[in-house]
């Protein structure tokens, strides 16, 4: 399911990134790792910010979406 | 005598490479005219160590550039071939940050690891096993505190052993199926790579990296071998070839970290603390809003306008210039030398350097808001505003910048990846009045308000709405349509700003103003002086009134074409013309022209004066939207020619910028003039109320549905 689905501190795991590649290249350079953890710590609007390899990294809700978590 | 040895810093962004930049070059530094938020090629030498020059270069997260500033980084590492590479890296984020050591540890250039924020680790109780992790990386490292000088000795001692040894081996081998893979890349013999650089080019092949390519300009038939050569491996791997590099590179940093790094549990940090206030959902408008109003409040109404005020009226007004013209007086000078030197060049420089307060303290404001962290929320919190009307939260931080000066508000759009919004947002940018157009504001507040305190915040929110508006209305033209790249930006924690840092970029900042005001402005003084006091008069030149000199022909000449916005006399047109090479030069070109031995923006004993540029207080605030919203500053204007994307575009700009605030004050003269009943009713006054519909028109007409990119974008972003 996509990223935009978790709630406020909820975790899980990276399951894939869609969308183009400069964006799925970007998101991997940024630490969105297929696999990998990742926790929402807050969402405003849809826009979000998360924790991905102990980083806070803010996202739009539409490049959340390209995030599939498990 | 020792060699000369260049060294690159290159890190992730908020990894604290600025501040070991500064660290080690102390004032030793070379620094490109303006650098903003986003840093020009910085260059300087160590401390004591001439022989040592060191390159500052933009953050990165990978040699993978998706900014153009990132792309500076890339090219310069793989073509300038620096002698050392010293890779900070946030010893508090590992991990992360050795994704890109292991890419750069590919470019056969020696490496000396850098871990910063050791004592924010250790603070932590995170454990690194620095000998362990040298090993295992076959490069250096050493722990540092670029904050606390901590470590430095022991980095730049390292750093000058290492760079003699000229070459460094990879990290590591990829699996074998894909080293197989990069030795076929390679019998492909692409001409063009270097050969110390081909392992790392092959890897970038791999990846499907579209500017590498670009740049080596493949023939056919290689190209259909390369494109083989990676539809082979998606197909082992039955993965993207870049996802497949990335897994790797990841997979072998945690073989790293295994037994040389111990992370602590974490409790709630700080940052995650603050973070809860100052992007709540409800909170983040509002406390922004009150932060940048306070800003702007302290330095232009609070202490800002205290000091200015001293500056100009005491220390110039009563002292400098008074002091000057009698000592001259006496010294038996000249009348027109005397003239010269109190009406042309202390009048006209004094007044931009009596701003030199409040200006220091916008740009002191943005450098504490940056180094704190709060910048890039600010990006995050604006993102869901501004998307709506089609644009980043990006281009709002080149706004906010530009509200201190336009030149780092134009480079400050190199964060921004899509290209037609980076070119919109460096069009639009520049309408957010500069603290070069605080003077005018002040003027024209004073001359027809009174000085209100209300007048500068409703200028501020007037031009972000033309910004806004005039993005709106580009974005549903063809050229830039189209949705703003996706917002994804690291929040940095939260950091008490480096005060020495702070006070360093703004005492850069600054410098570069008064070294414009001794030239540039110094040099329009000059030249404004003489124009406008000088002429031919019954035919022998020479000192005349100033309605004969040169600049009361020359205006006069071109005024017409402002006469239906209110201001078509040739003193009006003189100082709009001023304002071109800087737009602090408005005011003092219409001091000077007034005749005005006081230096300050507007005084009332000047009111006669104004009065005969400005008959009405429309006409003042029409010659003040125009010069706020037309085309910026020579320096701005020099920065918009190189930083946007093609010389159409350029002109495009220039002409948008000119036409867009003619129309603005065009409709405000003629029809809030004719609602108050100061100007009469004209051919004029339905010219203007056609461009406002044509306007209203373009800015609501229905969004035009994205198409194929124009081609003068080539096709790609």
């Amino acid at each position: 399911m996509p990223l935009t689905l978790l709630k406020d501190g909820e975790e899980s795991v990276i399951v894939r990134i869609t969308g183009e590649p400069e964006v799925r290249r970007r998101l991997m350079d940024m630490g969105f790792i297929e696999g990998s953890r990742l926790r929402v710590l807050s969402c405003v609007c849809g826009n979000l910010i998360v924790e991905a390899k102990n980083i806070r990294i803010a996202l739009d809700k539409k490049l959340a979406k390209n995030i599939k978590v498990a | 005598m020792k060699g000369k040895i260049t060294i690159a810093l290159a890190g992730n962004p908020n990894s604290g490479k600025t501040t070991l930049f500064n660290a080690l070059t102390g004032s030793n530094q070379f620094v490109g005219n303006w650098p903003g938020v986003t840093v020009e090629k910085k260059e300087g030498k160590i401390r004591g160590r001439d022989y040592i020059t060191v390159q500052d270069l933009p953050g990165i997260y990978s040699l993978s550039p998706y900014t153009a500033e990132e792309v500076i980084t890339r090219n310069y590492l793989v073509h300038e071939s620096p002698d050392l590479i010293i890779n900070i890296v946030d010893g508090s984020n590992l991990e992360r940050n050795l994704y890109l050591t292991t890419q750069l540890l590919e470019l056969n250039i020696p490496v000396v690891v850098a871990l910063n924020f050791m004592d924010a680790v250790n603070k932590n109780g995170d454990k690194i096993n620095i000998k362990a992790l040298a090993q295992k990386l076959h490069c250096p490292v050493v722990g540092i505190s670029a904050l606390k000088k901590e470590g430095l000795e022991e980095l730049i001692r390292l750093s000058v052993e290492t760079a003699k040894k000229n070459t460094q081996q990879a990290l590591f081998s990829f699996e074998q199926k894909i080293e197989q893979a990069l030795s076929y890349i390679q019998n492909i013999k692409i001409p063009n790579i270097p050969k110390e650089k081909s392992r790392w080019y092959s890897i970038k092949l791999l990846e499907k990296d579209e500017k590498i390519m670009e740049e080596l300009s493949l023939s056919g038939d290689k190209k259909e071998m390369l494109w083989n050569i990676i539809k082979d491996i998606e197909k082992t791997y039955d993965d993207e070839a870049e996802s497949i590099i990335t897994d790797e590179r990841y997979t072998h940093i945690a073989k790293i970290l295994e037994g040389s790094y111990k992370r602590a549990n974490r409790q709630e940090t700080v940052s995650d603390k603050i973070d809860k206030v100052l992007t709540n959902r409800w909170l983040a408008l509002p406390i922004f809003a009150g932060i940048m109003t306070l800003m702007y409040y302290i330095a232009i109404y609070g202490l800002g306008t205290i000091v200015t005020d001293w500056t100009n009226e005491t220390l110039f007004g009563e002292y400098i210039i008074a002091n000057t013209v009698e000592v001259m007086t006496n010294a038996g000078a000249a009348p027109w030398l005397v003239s010269l030197v109190s009406d042309g060049i202390l009048a006209g420089v004094a007044a931009p350097l009596g701003f030199v307060p409040q200006m220091a303290l916008v740009f002191l404001f943005l450098a504490l808001l940056q180094g704190s962290g709060y910048m890039a929320r600010v990006a995050f919190i604006m993102d869901r505003l501004f998307r709506r009307f089609g644009l980043s939260g990006k281009s709002f931080l080149s706004f906010f910048v530009s509200s201190g000066c336009g030149v780092p508000g134009i480079m400050a759009t190199r964060t921004i990846e899509n290209r037609r919004d980076r070119d919109m947002t460096m069009i639009t940018t520049t309408a957010i009045p500069c603290s070069a157009k605080l003077p005018v504001i002040a003027m024209i507040s004073a001359f027809t308000m009174g000085g209100a305190w209300w007048v500068a915040p409703l200028v501020y929110f007037t031009s972000i709405a033309v910004a806004i508006m005039a993005s709106v209305i580009m974005k549903k033209t063809k050229l830039f349509s189209g949705e703003p790249a996706p917002f994804v930006m690291e929040l940095p924690e939260y950091r008490l700003p480096n005060l020495q840092g702070v006070l360093r970029e703004t005492w850069i900042k600054i410098s570069a103003y008064i070294k414009r005001a001794g030239t540039i402005i110094f040099a329009m003084c000059v030249l404004m002086w003489f124009l406008g006091s000088f002429g031919f008069q019954d035919g022998q030149f020479g000192m005349v009134e100033s309605s004969d000199s040169f600049l009361a022909i020359i205006g006069g000449a071109i005024s017409f074409i402002f006469i239906p916005l209110g201001f078509g006399n040739w003193q009006a047109v003189a100082a709009t013309f001023a304002g071109f090479t800087a737009k602090e030069a408005i005011g003092t070109t219409m001091n000077i022209l007034a005749g005005l031995g006081e230096v300050d923006g507007f005084v009332e004993g000047g009111r006669l004066f104004y009065l005969s540029f400005f008959p009405t207080n429309m006409v003042a605030m029409s010659f003040l939207m125009f010069n706020l919203f037309n085309t910026p500053c020579l320096a701005a204007v020099s920065v918009l020619y190189r930083e946007i994307s093609s010389k159409k575009l350029f002109w495009f700009a220039i002409l948008l910028q000119n036409l867009g605030a003619y129309a603005i004050s065009l409709v405000i003269y003629q029809l809030i003039g004719l609602a108050l009943g100061e100007v009469g009713f004209s051919i004029m006054t339905v010219v203007a109320a056609a461009v406002l519909l044509l306007i209203l028109y373009m800015l609501f007409r229905k969004e035009r549905t994205p198409q194929a990119r124009p081609a003068l974008y080539g096709g790609v972003n």
